[in-house]
């Protein structure tokens, strides 16, 4: 039975093949995606006289441009303009059912092997033999770790308890086929180069700053991705970055820093560079006043989460938990497998992954892509409905009640993809203005008995354990947070700040949110390596947060002033 | 030709108008270490009573090719600075010492990124900060380090540091501008060269041009810039035999400008025949234990001094730690048996060896280990090492060892290490004559036949030529030499057994045991002829174990700007060396078909 069903997927793969080079006939020497299928369709076949043998194969490459720059105080510390290729070949065997990727359990060196497997590079210029030498070598390298893993695998699956969850290893899919021009430009590094010197000159002023960095990049990339079930992709992506990092030391050694940052898929999105240069100004104001801040004590009550921050929020506390492979593997703490169906947050609120769109109010989306990376069409997950849990983030891993991926396979390229988020959009139907959003504030903590509230606006990446065998927090980090008094004291900036708490208990506690919606841009790193998202959202009003006294640093400010400039 | 390629391919140009004081990075160096000596100090606490800084400017060029394609390109520029800044005085401070808990913050305290632009208010403020935590750093560290020491039995007091002389060496930096293209190009066309060769699974083909200014200051009033290049190419080959067992070849040059590196004709000319020999190795007969004479030639003589008996002429200090299980492995891996050894027989009647680090050229090869300066701010001196069998001294550097109260000017990547070495003997025998040598033991020995090493896997591209990167190697082979006087190799690449009719064959599937140092007391003869091998210093490696893989990897090794060493040796004949069948626990050969006709 198994066998005719591969008969007809390899048919079907040189149906298509033979497609390509009719079409690419004109051609002399068959492009990058042609010489990929023809060596998988080579490689799958001779494979299959084998006694294991393969049912499925997929290889995909990222060429990958990253043109960067990086300063500081007018000076530029490093300029690259690089070019890599990496490779990523996947054989399966085994059956769909249970195959050479299932979860060998028990192994505390899997997570750090598939780790130190960040791929192979492939050739950077149209090297069609070169290409199928090393595509051949990776294969049989690939194979052969397929056969091993399977043999582990039904080993354990006699001598071990039977897992909870009982899914297929591997889904089914359409193939699919697409062909997307390239869409990234190559941009003038010594013009960049020269604005990273004028952003960063700013702060040469000032000496109560102890670093200043800015750096933009321009990331071009371009997929190739064929599998032995018919699909053949090609598609682009870029990402252009300008990152503006600044920090101050207190007195007592804390340090202090704050990120601007902005991101665009070319040099138009950007704003203007008089913006660019009001919002470092900004940034250097609100340093100064944060070197003198007071430090916060340990506080339980109500607290707003300003767009930014509530992104962040979302994406650590909830969005890693509705990645769907955490629900499947045992050592996870799948927080939400039972509650499919359950409300988790306010029935007012929804959670949408939408990937397939670049902009959203007006934000650039760097969580965008049309296919992911197991060649799956990109699709939008609303993933909580008027605060009913309704589906996870999936990869081609099926999991209990999800047998299918919605286009949410990802990583870095070269690396293993799992289910991991794209674009995180919080939606509310109780939007208040953010004037009201404040007053709710202060009538919830006199309610409490509060004296003040904390208002959180900018918040940098954080953390979140998910697995078993820590305790399952969250915990990201606040830079900018203002005390608002209920007796109508001005707000107050403080200082060194920690949200903390566990995930569940916090989602109940939101009151209402706010209409001013904002974008978090940033990279994402998990078991797959560093992938770009985004999160949107409003404000939000939360009748409880709690926050504890930031680790601090240890090290006094420097010694000596800063030299004095020449 | 050569002239030609020389100026074609890179223009050294060195610019006589350079003078210090007019290098923005000197002054920038000297007005901080100045205030920082004048000012630097916190509280009750003293400041720092000596202060240095090196910085390395390395522009990198580095291109690599895989199976017959190029798989990177790149050009980088990178500012490094040094800081070493001491508190307490000579006799004792904050160096010396490693504590468990700071292994981190080692690292990141005494190697800092600078500007690349020769901006003198952001490089100043770049030093200010970088100065101002290794003060604090040396600190934290002195008082571990008084803490340590309360609870530690010293069998031996010596002072952490000696004085030195204020030096001054000012030579024209080097700048640069490398035709990237062309270099492309001649890395591409040697990796087409493997394209069509069915039998052979992996190729690489490694470009790393390096062009390093170094600039040093210290507030005993030393100054120097010096200027280096580094040319390497490097073309690897790996596959297995029809048993599965892996076996490998590789073409190495090293040069300082890379207008001394091969013509392309030359280089393919080289790379075919190594694809040739490597296809012999391939079908070559399984080599079985062995214990007999063995004769080190060319690359293999190299390799066996800087894999091993270099290590031994180090005036290498054990730092003092806070943990005793630190302090014995820092013991076994870094305590040299040869500081008792003093004006006692170590090598063979005939054998002398030397160090002559000012040698820049030899019989027109350039050496890359020579150099004027230290990096300690010392000048470099001739050393008579070894004479007549009988160790004499030991390259030494500012941090002194029992025996040895002051440097001779080694100090390189943080510890001593070997500059321009000239290994001599007074028993020379033609190259025909040895090989005659080597089967007369043999006979002698009633052995079937002798070894003949030509070539030992470099320890740089052992991870590569063992087909994964270096860390998941380490994982698998934690093993190093397990007493201080003995040294591991890594696996000849190239060995032949030679049968006392003269017949020489190809042989593989051999390795080489721990052996000890006592093999230099057991050369029966060298050759007339002697090669120049430049290798790259302190270089993590597989076969010298994790531990000390570790500890070169905190200082510094493998960063842009490492320095080489170099070594002028003759060919070896040993009277005994022990080696052994590699385990068999092969993967099996590729299954399908290669895919190029």
């Amino acid at each position: 039975m198994c066998n005719k069903a591969f008969k007809i997927i390899v048919s079907g793969c040189l149906l298509i093949l033979f497609g390509i080079v009719s079409v690419g006939g004109a051609k002399e020497t068959p492009g990058r995606i042609e010489v990929m299928q023809e060596e998988m369709t080579r490689n799958f076949e001779a494979l299959q006289k084998e006694p294991v043998p393969p049912y499925y194969m997929s290889y995909s490459i990222d060429d990958v441009r990253i043109q960067s720059v990086t300063g500081s105080f007018g000076a530029i510390m490093n300029m690259t303009d690089n070019m890599v290729s990496f490779l990523r070949v996947e054989v399966r065997t085994g059956s769909y059912n249970l195959d050479s990727s299932h979860e060998i359990r028990g192994n505390p060196l899997s997570a750090l092997q598939s780790r130190l497997n960040i791929g192979v590079q492939a050739p950077i210029n149209e090297s069609p033999d070169a290409l199928r030498v090393i595509l051949w070598r990776e294969t049989d390298k690939a194979y052969k770790n397929a056969v091993e893993s399977l043999a582990k695998v039904k080993s354990q699956q006699s001598v071990m308890v039977a897992e909870e969850d009982k899914s297929d290893d591997f889904s089914k899919i359409k193939p699919q086929v697409a062909l997307e021009d390239s869409a990234g430009t190559v941009v003038d590094l010594d013009k960049w180069a020269d604005r990273i010197r004028t952003y960063t000159k700013g702060f040469k002023k000032y000496s109560f700053i102890l670093s200043s960095m800015a750096s933009f990049s321009n990331e071009i990339r371009q997929k190739y991705y064929v599998n032995t079930e018919g699909a053949r992709i090609l598609t682009p992506a870029v990402y252009m970055r300008l990152s503006i990092t600044a920090a101050v030391k207190a007195d007592d050694g804390m340090e202090l820093p704050l990120y601007l940052s902005y991101f665009g898929f070319k040099e138009s999105d950007f704003p203007m560079e008089e913006q660019i240069i009001a919002d470092i100004n900004s940034q250097i104001e609100t340093l100064d006043k944060l070197r003198t801040a007071p430090l916060v004590e340990p506080y339980t009550g109500p607290a707003i989460l300003e767009g930014k921050a509530s992104g962040v929020f979302f994406h650590e506390i909830l969005g890693h938990r509705l990645e769907g492979h955490r629900q499947k593997i045992e050592s996870e703490g799948q927080t939400f497998k039972k509650s499919v169906g359950s409300q988790v947050l306010p029935e007012f609120m929804s959670v949408i992954f939408d990937p397939t769109i670049k902009e959203f109010h007006g934000f650039k989306l760097s969580g965008f892509y049309s296919f992911d990376d197991e060649g799956t069409k990109a699709e939008k997950v609303v993933s909580i409905e008027n605060g009913i849990l309704k589906n996870f983030l999936m990869s081609r891993s099926p999991i209990e009640n999800f047998p299918t991926s919605n286009g949410h396979a990802r990583s870095q390229p070269g690396m293993e993809p799992v289910s991991r988020q794209s674009n995180l959009i919080v939606e509310s139907r109780k939007m208040v203005s953010e004037e009201k959003l404040r007053q709710e504030l202060i009538e919830e903590c006199k309610k409490q008995g509060k004296d003040f509230g904390l208002i959180f606006t900018e918040i940098s990446g954080g953390y979140t354990s998910t697995g078993r065998s820590r305790p399952n927090a969250f915990n990201v980090t606040p830079l900018v947070v203002y005390r608002v008094y209920t007796d109508g004291r001005p707000d107050e900036l403080v200082r060194g700040v920690d949200l903390i708490g566990t995930p569940l208990t916090t989602f109940g506690k939101i009151i209402d949110t706010g209409s001013k919606m904002e974008v978090f841009n940033g990279m994402c790193g998990a078991e797959s390596g560093s992938v770009p998202v985004s999160a949107v959202s409003p404000s939000i009003l939360v009748s409880e947060i709690e926050v504890q006294k930031k680790e601090k640093s240890q090290q006094k400010p420097p010694i000596l002033p800063p030299p004095a400039i020449r | 030709m050569k002239k030609y390629l020389l100026v074609m391919l890179i223009f050294l140009i060195y610019q006589t108008a350079a003078s210090a004081k007019e290098s923005v990075i000197m002054s920038a160096m000297e007005d901080e270490l100045a205030r920082s000596m004048k000012e630097l100090k916190l509280d009750d606490k003293k400041g720092p009573y000596y202060i240095s800084y090196l910085i390395k400017d390395t522009y990198l060029l580095s291109i690599a090719a895989d199976s017959g394609a190029i798989i990177s390109n790149s050009e980088n520029r990178v500012r490094i600075l040094k800081t070493d800044l001491r508190v307490g005085d000579y006799t004792l401070d904050n160096s010396n010492f490693l504590s468990l808990l700071n292994m981190a913050s080692m690292i990141s305290s005494s190697n800092s990124r600078l500007t690349v632009d020769d901006d003198y208010d952001v490089l100043r403020r770049q030093i200010w900060l970088a100065t101002d935590g290794a003060y604090k750093a040396a600190l934290d560290k002195i008082a571990k380090k008084k803490a340590a020491l309360q609870n530690t039995v010293q069998t031996e007091k010596l002072p952490d540091f000696t004085k030195s002389s204020a030096t001054s060496i000012i030579r024209p930096e080097a700048s640069f501008s490398i035709q990237r293209e062309q270099w492309a190009s001649v890395v591409d066309q040697l990796s087409r060269l493997f394209i069509k060769q069915q039998q052979i699974q992996n190729s690489k083909v490694g470009l790393r041009i390096q062009v390093i200014n170094s600039y040093y200051v210290n507030s005993e009033g030393a100054r120097s810039i010096e200027p280096a290049a580094i040319s390497q190419l490097l073309v690897t080959a790996t596959t297995q035999a029809e048993d599965g067992m892996p076996v490998g070849d590789l073409l190495v040059y090293k040069a300082s400008d890379p207008g001394e590196l091969p013509e392309l004709e030359k280089l393919k000319l080289d790379v075919n025949r190594m694809i040739n020999e490597l296809l012999m190795t391939r079908t070559a007969p399984v080599a079985e234990d062995y214990n007999g004479p063995i004769l080190f030639v060319g690359q293999a003589a190299g390799e066996l001094f800087g894999q091993g008996i270099g290590k031994f002429l180090l005036g290498r200090r054990v730092p003092l730690a806070d943990n005793p299980r630190l302090n014995s492995m820092l013991g076994l891996t870094m305590g040299n048996p040869f500081l008792n050894k003093i004006n006692k027989r170590v090598a063979a009647k005939f054998l002398s060896i030397t160090a002559e680090p000012k040698l820049k050229d030899f019989k027109g090869k350039s050496l890359m280990g020579a150099y004027e300066i230290d990096e300690e701010g010392v000048l470099s001196q001739d050393v008579s090492l070894i004479e007549n069998g009988i160790l004499m001294n030991l390259l030494t550097t500012r941090v002194p060892v029992k025996g040895f109260a002051q440097s001779n000017g080694h100090f390189r990547d943080g510890v001593p290490t070997p500059s321009v070495i000239h290994i001599t003997s007074t028993n020379t025998l033609t190259p025909e004559q040895l090989k005659q040598e080597l089967i007369n033991v043999v006979e002698d020995e009633g052995l079937p036949y002798g070894y003949m090493v030509k070539g030992l896997i470099p320890p740089s591209v052992e991870a590569q030529m063992m087909g994964s990167d270096i860390v998941s190697s380490l994982l698998v082979r934690q093993q190093g030499p397990s007493e201080p006087t003995q040294f591991s190799l890594t696996r000849p690449y190239s060995i032949s057994r030679v049968y006392p009719d003269g017949k020489e064959e190809v042989v593989r599937g051999l390795e080489f045991r721990s052996h000890s140092i006592n093999i230099l007391k057991k050369i029966e003869a060298t050759s007339n002829n002697e090669i120049v091998y430049n290798y790259p210093t302190n270089a993590p490696s597989v076969s010298s174990g994790m531990a000390s893989t570790l500890l070169r990897l905190l200082g510094g090794a493998g960063m842009p700007g490492q320095n080489f060493s170099t070594v002028i040796t003759p060919s070896f004949l040993i009277s005994e060396i022990d080696m052994k069948k590699i385990s068999s626990n092969f993967s099996k050969p590729p299954i399908v078909d290669y895919p190029m006709k």
